[in-house]
């Protein structure tokens, strides 16, 4: 493989005692398939569960059980081949990967070894610094999930559940084209996105939906890849970045200090930030993959996947392009839209009619630092996009004031109401009649001659001014209009 | 003529690996038996050598017809006692073994 | 008093629709003539007193009218089906106290048709071997003996509990499975016909594991009437098996005694060269004439790979079995060997769990899997199976039936063959070719040797045409010469 010309460029580094280092990793991903019942079980693929309640006699490997295959979840691999660009292998083989250990009832794991059901594909990130980059992806194949060991119930033992027992995972695996902690938390920021924008797989890391293992490796910029150290089971993307960064400068350290690094499987420690060798592999695997003989060769036929092709959404790239052409968005505010489908569908949505940019800058701004403090989603939000279009119509016609309208908008989030109806109800509609204000306007001057007659002087006191009036009309009265008629009376 | 695989011989460690991978605790006088049994059999069947299998496709399963799929349903679980009826060591409905250490 | 040594499947299924005899009457007269025929250690497991519940049922149901096809017959089950409620120990102490929560699919077909489960039958452990030697109750015994001698003799193996059943008149039909010949061969021994159907004719779905791609249940019967009858209840689709072909069920019943004139039978010339006794080639050829005189062309066929076949199955078998098995761990269910780490659990529990012949098997099937070892044994087997399967396609287009011995020789003493691994393999030379292609094959016994023993003849058809061997089959029951066992030595 060629994998270091292809990427030679060295586009991040870190400092060691003696020169600049480059950080080399890949990943594998592995993403809990949506879906009803396991990959090859009737059993329900749903998380939690009392002990043992999501287990059927397929899962529990009892004597003469065999496994027939999730048609959806071979879908669901396609789907995800066809949103990460890649090759669907119309041809694929399911392989046992044989090992012992309490939570693999089976002995081995059905998964997909020399022929995976998705080739190579790729995707691409966009940095922090606004630079994209592509990552490839090298294969993604379907296997079985293990069940779950629990060593903190007892002293003396490990207690074993099988309810995560044979549900459908993909393993994803990029090829070594991420250079800092930054980028892979930004390829698995991505590819979450794709993945919940296909539906394939929730996302959902502290479910453990979403794991990766992360192969690291050290060298001087230009020289050939270093040994790599496998983190295992990293399940968010603040301890991936944490595990690279310790991991990174672990071997760094250990390179300087004239050791070698011994390419071993290492887990990151949370509550340490730290990675450790996990010793208890005292001796190499030999997993003896071969193809199961349970299950025939998966043959997918054309039709099968063009049906699918049919049904793919409209990818997180795609819609950024279409954002920026159709609305004139910049690509900042583009990407924090596409970054989850439905922030989009509801900017979408708010600016059908109205002004892309005032209907982005209300839902970035306003809607979600409220959806923040209030912990929701923006499928759950208090404020609907229909109601936030409506108060974006009632800034543009004049009925309220930007200052208004955020009072208004204060009161949807408590009550869910229309903004036209908070208006009617507590009389809020902007006053834009001159005359009206003008009254206001003379009110406060009579009653401050003295300080009308300072603003001559000081014309900073029309600030105060203006103030007042709009204090008098609980906010209402049209700031320009008071503004230019205290200009006016005041004679500047 | 077919060129010969490269001979592998099987030894007193082979055996040990061999039952370490398959976990099977093998008595050190049972080892030097296996050793002798395995390597002639393992001789034996490399009379397959003689075969030329160039451009021959291997054939993991006589059935010729592609994988059938089922429907995402669930169908099954929620059979707890089943599972756990014939279990040697069960606690909570938690299958138990001694400590796994990481 | 029901004469059970002249009566079969077909003559009971009748009697009893015709009220002869009742259910209940014929239950007792096989339980008791098991109990007197203990010393040929058959039976793992009996089931009197369930069997008794059932047959009353029967008789209830006959007399109502209401009898299923095979309403009241008593069958033996090899220990391999999976009975629910009833111990299935697939004849290991690693699985000697395990009793399943389910019911096979094939003994379910046959309970749902009336047949009533005696007991659970003897066999190889695991179904690994030729002689039933390896069963941890100890060798089962065929009820055969040669003329002038009191050895006792194997009743072949894997199934010898079954074929030495049905051979004793201890039940009518007993089901076996068949990975390497385990059904013919010992049908051969015992003087009882052993079908082999075609590879996913049967559903495999709950009958211990021992090769995926080779396993086949099947019947073993006394005629050839009885076999066609008993394979029309067996076979089947079964969605529950993914290696289970959907595809129809030919009239076997009919097909039994059809003219074969004019049709064509293959004799494979490689085959007279193997280290065949010298009766069991009389016979062959005897049997050939046979078929002549019946006006069946007689056709010579090249079958160039087939002394291949036992090294490519003595390296696909094992390595099935070997990840198969990994599942009897101690953990789940089945016999536990403490030990102070989960490692010496395992290696306790499966090292003495385990049989001699089986942990052999297993470490061949370990090792032709291990790196370094994969391609140059188990690739390797799997491209020779493709080249015996080729030469079967290119032998059944000229071909309707293939002829040869089913053994190379006939029943052996009680550890003649034991302390010769090879030896005992080389029993299924002529057997096992056949499981490589997948195609379905029937021994029928084809008279006496000089000793007095059984001798069968193997009849192989192309996939899914089980009917033909059933047609063919008549010809070698109505021609050869009277194979009755007059000596019931064992009887108590």
């Amino acid at each position: 493989m060629n994998d270091i010309n292809t990427t030679s460029e060295v586009r991040h580094t870190i400092e060691g005692q003696n020169g600049e280092w480059e950080i080399i990793i890949g990943l594998e991903i592995h993403a809990q398939v949506t879906s009803e019942s396991k990959l090859f079980s009737g059993s329900s693929a749903s998380f939690g569960g009392a002990p043992m309640s999501h287990v059927s006699l397929v899962d529990a490997a009892m004597p003469g059980m065999l496994p027939v295959i999730n048609k959806h979840c071979v879908r669901q691999a396609v789907k995800t081949g066809l949103g990460l660009k890649a090759k669907i292998n119309s041809y694929s083989i399911f392989d046992r990967k044989n090992y012992f250990y309490p939570d693999l009832p089976q002995g081995y794991q059905i998964s997909q070894f020399k022929f995976p059901i998705v080739g190579e594909g790729e995707v691409k990130v966009s940095l922090k610094d606004g630079e994209d980059i592509i990552v490839r992806i090298e294969r993604l194949h379907l296997e079985q999930d293990a069940g779950k060991s629990f060593h903190d119930i007892d002293p003396e033992n490990s207690y074993i559940d099988l309810n995560r027992s044979g549900v459908a995972l993909m393993e994803i695996v990029t090829m070594p084209d991420l250079r800092s902690a930054d980028e892979a938390k930004s390829f698995v920021t991505k590819l979450r996105t794709i993945l919940r924008y296909l539906e394939t797989c929730d996302g959902n890391m502290e479910e453990g939906s979403l794991r990766a293992d992360i192969n690291v490796s050290v060298r001087k910029p230009g020289d050939n890849l270093g040994t790599r150290c496998e983190i295992k089971n990293v399940n968010s993307i603040r301890f991936i970045g944490m595990a690279i960064e310790y991991e990174a400068r672990r071997q760094v350290n250990e390179i300087e200090s004239g050791r070698e690094i011994i390419q071993e499987t290492r887990l990151f420690d949370v509550s340490t930030g730290e990675t450790r060798s996990m010793r208890s592999k005292e001796e190499a695997h030999d997993y003896r993959y071969f193809p199961d003989p349970d299950l025939l060769p998966l043959n997918l036929e054309d039709d099968f996947i063009k049906e699918i092709i049919n049904e793919l959404p409209e990818l997180p790239d795609y819609k950024k392009e279409r954002l920026i052409k159709s609305y004139g968005l910049n690509s900042y505010d583009a990407d924090i839209l596409v970054s989850d489908k439905n922030y989009a569908e509801y900017f979408e949505s708010v600016a059908n009619g109205r002004d892309p940019k005032i209907s982005v800058n209300w839902i970035t701004g306003e809607l979600f630092s409220a959806l923040n403090k209030l912990n929701l989603d923006i499928h759950d939000s208090p404020v609907s996009s229909e109601q936030l279009g409506e108060l974006i119509d009632l800034i543009s016609d004049g009925t309220l004031s930007g200052r208004l309208a955020k009072d208004v908008f204060e009161i949807m989030l408590e009550t869910k109401k229309n903004p036209r109806v908070i208006v009617e109800e507590k009389n809020l509609s902007q006053i834009t009649d001159e005359s009206s204000i003008e009254k206001i306007v003379d009110k406060i001057m009579e009653s401050n001659i003295d300080k009308v007659a300072e603003a001559r002087e000081k014309p900073k006191l029309i600030g105060w001014f203006v103030g007042q009036v709009m204090k008098e009309s609980q906010g209402k009265a049209n700031p320009a209009t008071v503004n230019n008629l205290v200009k006016k009376k005041i004679g500047i | 003529m077919v060129s010969k695989v490269n001979q592998m011989t099987i030894t007193k460690d082979t055996i040990r690996k061999i039952s370490n991978l398959a976990k099977i605790s093998i008595a050190d006088q049972e080892v030097e038996k296996l050793e002798s049994e395995i390597s002639s059999i393992i001789r034996w069947v490399e009379a397959l050598n003689e075969v030329d299998t160039e451009n021959v496709d291997p054939m993991s399963n006589s059935l010729t017809g592609a994988l059938r799929m089922r429907e995402d349903l669930v169908t099954d679980g929620n059979k707890v006692s089943d599972i756990l009826s014939n279990s040697p060591v069960d606690d909570e409905n938690f299958f138990v073994v001694p400590k796994v250490i990481e | 008093m029901i004469d059970l040594v002249s009566s079969d499947l077909v003559s009971i299924r009748n009697s009893l629709q015709n009220k002869e005899f009742t259910a209940v009457e014929l239950l007792n007269e096989y339980i008791d003539r098991i109990a007197k025929s203990s010393k040929l250690n058959l039976f793992n497991t009996t089931n009197f007193e369930n069997a008794h519940k059932a047959a009353q049922e029967s008789d209830q149901k006959i007399i109502r009218g209401e009898a299923r096809s095979l309403e009241g017959i008593p069958i033996g089950v090899k220990d391999l089906f999976c009975t629910a409620g009833i111990k299935t120990t697939a004849s290991s102490k690693i699985l000697e106290n395990f009793v399943p929560a389910y019911e096979s699919t094939i003994t379910q077909k046959l309970k749902d048709q009336g047949m009533i489960l005696l007991g659970k039958l003897s066999n190889d452990e695991f179904a690994m071997g030729s002689s039933n030697e390896t069963s941890s109750s100890g060798p089962a015994v065929n009820p055969w003996k040669g003329d002038s001698s009191d050895k006792e003799l194997v009743p072949g193996g894997s199934s010898g509990g079954s074929s030495g059943a049905v051979a004793a008149s201890l039940c009518p039909l007993a089901t076996a499975t068949d990975t390497g010949g385990s059904i013919r061969q010992p049908a051969a021994f015992t003087g009882t016909v052993g079908l082999k159907p075609t590879y996913g004719r049967c559903s495999r779905w709950g009958i211990v594991a021992f090769a995926s791609s080779l396993d086949q249940a099947g019947p073993i019967t006394k005629t050839i009437a009885d076999s066609a009858m008993a394979l029309k209840y067996m076979a089947g689709y079964d969605e529950k098996d993914s290696t289970s072909a959907d595809v129809d069920i030919e009239d076997y019943e009919q097909a039994v005694g059809q003219s074969i004139k004019g049709m064509t039978i293959g004799v494979p010339k490689e085959y007279e060269e193997l280290d065949l006794e010298d009766d069991i080639k009389q016979n062959w050829y005897d049997a050939i004439n046979w078929y002549k005189s019946e006006g069946v062309e007689i056709v010579s066929v090249d079958l160039p790979h087939s002394k291949y076949a036992l090294p490519a199955y003595y390296i696909i078998a094992p390595a099935e079995a070997s990840s198969n098995l990994a599942r009897y761990d101690g953990v789940k269910y089945g016999t536990r060997m403490t030990g102070d780490s989960l490692d010496d659990l395992y290696k306790n529990t499966r090292g003495q769990g385990f049989g001699a012949e089986v942990k052999r098997r297993i470490l061949i099937g370990t090792y032709v899997l291990s790196a370094g070892y994969y391609d140059a044994y188990y690739l390797k087997a799997q491209k020779v199976r493709r080249l015996i399967h080729s030469d079967f396609v290119e032998a059944f287009k000229k071909v309707d039936v293939i002829i040869t011995p089913t053994t190379p020789t006939t029943a052996f003493g009680i550890g003649e063959n034991l302390s010769d691994p090879l030896k005992m393999y080389s029993n299924d030379i002529l057997t096992v070719p056949v499981n490589l292609a997948g195609l379905p094959a029937i021994s029928i016994p084809s008279g006496l040797d000089s000793q007095g023993l059984p001798m069968g003849i193997q009849l192989i058809t192309n996939h899914f045409n089980e009917g033909k061997l059933f047609q063919f089959g008549s010809v070698v029951e109505k021609s050869r010469s009277s194979i009755t066992n007059q000596s019931e030595w064992w009887l108590e």
